[in-house]
């Protein structure tokens, strides 16, 4: 007989991931400037560790945000003494999270009725 | 967390160092880029030996999570360079140094002319190759649409033995050089770059097309010729005006080939006259690709201005110095 293991915490797939990064990272940067590594911190703390990014594809995300205009990056020194690259929104961003969160608002309503019915 | 020893803090800077060096050898990667990895590398391995883990646990599993350097820097380079990665600097130089013999060669023919010959292509060939040799990130597509559809009429007239067989090794070497060998290599305004040049060839190629009555030809593909130019210049600067210049020069392309389909289908064409003009209907074909491309990938409202002047910027230079060039020639 073979054992049923429990099941395990579904694991989020690479699209997903890859799709959910801009409103995330422009909800988390919509709280106050950040850098890189508070953002990655956020983001497992809020995903509860299930969104399992690479640590460093973080930042082409975050410079294509910022090539599209939506964040902006400044140097600043950080608590700790070092000097670090922070992110902060800007209002072209902040316009974009608006129709990011209406999209995922729709995905998310369709998902629960389709449940329902 | 126990502040690190001397050697324990060496072997984090080594392990950090060989990190970034793969960075560095995976893409071309600014100063502030490395610093934002290694700022991030240093945090990660502080918290990990929080956590209890020995320094070379911390150094492997900050390195794991940080994730595959050379995937990174390639990102991080497209994301940089809008038309793709940029090629390191042995390639970018290589691939300059073959694009002499044309250039040298073009030269020739224009002394030989008096000026006449190939000036506008020993100009703009002179133009890419400074360009690829500066790695301007819009030189390497131009330069792989020109060999890539260079070497189907290299290789024509090679069976045909009307061309030296050197030829055809020479743009498949300096294609060798500039292929984006890896997936995702070239964005896809690059690849919108490297299809235009399908037109310019074509309204090139057609241009000196054999046709029992080439007047209305003739006229149409110089009419193409310009607006294949600036459609490529409107391209690099991303700037949506480029798709109109493309679209007249395609219109014209069509509208000459279907004339020298009609005019050699009724003469009875031989099979190399026929493949000449597959080979330019293609071309064309390719153009309207690109020009499709370039619509999808070009903006029109003022983040254009920003990017058009990051991009005209070194083109400016490049001009000042083929120009000077010009003279001193």
């Amino acid at each position: 007989m073979r054992l049923r293991s429990k099941q395990p915490a579904p694991r989020i797939s690479k699209d997903l991931v890859a799709a959910s990064a801009t409103p995330l990272l422009l909800s988390i940067l919509s709280k106050g400037p950040s850098y890189g590594y508070a953002i990655i911190q956020e983001v497992r703390e809020l995903s509860g560790g299930e969104l399992a990014w690479s640590e460093g594809m973080l930042y082409p995300v975050l410079h294509r945000l910022a090539d599209q205009e939506l964040i902006e990056a400044y140097e600043d020194v950080g608590e700790n003494g070092r000097k670090r690259r922070y992110y902060r929104l800007r209002p072209e961003g902040r316009r974009a999270l608006v129709a990011e969160r209406r999209q995922w608002e729709v995905v998310h309503s369709a998902l629960a009725k389709a449940g329902r019915s | 967390m126990a502040e690190a020893t001397a050697p324990q803090q060496a072997r984090i800077d080594a392990a950090i160092s060989r990190y970034l060096a793969e960075l560095t050898a995976g893409g071309e990667l600014g100063p502030s880029d490395l610093d934002e990895i290694e700022a991030h590398l240093r945090s990660l391995i502080d918290d990990l030996r929080d956590a209890d883990l020995t320094i070379d646990d911390a150094i492997a599993e900050a390195t794991r999570r940080m994730g595959e350097p050379c995937a990174i820097a390639r990102e991080l380079t497209c994301v940089r360079s809008p038309f793709g990665a940029t090629l390191s600097r042995g390639r970018a130089w290589s691939s300059a140094v073959l694009l002499v013999p044309v250039i040298v060669l073009a030269l020739v023919d224009a002394v030989r002319s008096h000026g006449g010959g190939l000036g506008v292509e020993l100009a703009l060939c002179a133009i890419v190759a400074l360009a690829l040799a500066a790695r301007l990130s819009w030189a390497r597509p131009i330069v792989i649409g020109a060999i890539g559809f260079l070497m189907v009429p290299i290789a024509i007239a090679t069976l045909r033995y009307e061309s030296h067989p050197l030829w055809l090794v020479w743009a498949a070497g300096t294609l060798a050089f500039i292929a984006p060998w890896r997936r995702r290599e070239l964005s896809k305004p690059g690849w919108s770059l490297a299809l235009q040049l399908g037109g310019m060839f074509a309204a090139l190629l057609i241009s000196v097309f054999p046709a029992p009555d080439p007047t209305m030809i003739r006229s149409l593909a110089a009419l193409a010729l310009p607006s294949c130019l600036l459609g490529i210049i409107g391209t690099i600067v991303r700037a949506r005006w480029a798709v109109a210049a493309v679209i007249l020069g395609v219109v014209a392309l069509v509208a000459s080939v279907a004339q020298l389909w009609i005019q050699h289908l009724a003469a009875g064409a031989d099979s190399f006259t026929l493949a000449r003009l597959v080979t330019n209907s293609a071309a064309i074909l390719a153009a309207a690709i690109g020009g499709v491309l370039a619509w999808r990938t070009t903006v029109t409202s003022r983040r254009s201005a920003g990017s058009a002047v990051r991009q005209v910027a070194p083109l400016r230079t490049v001009v000042v110095i083929t120009s000077s060039l010009q003279l001193i020639a």
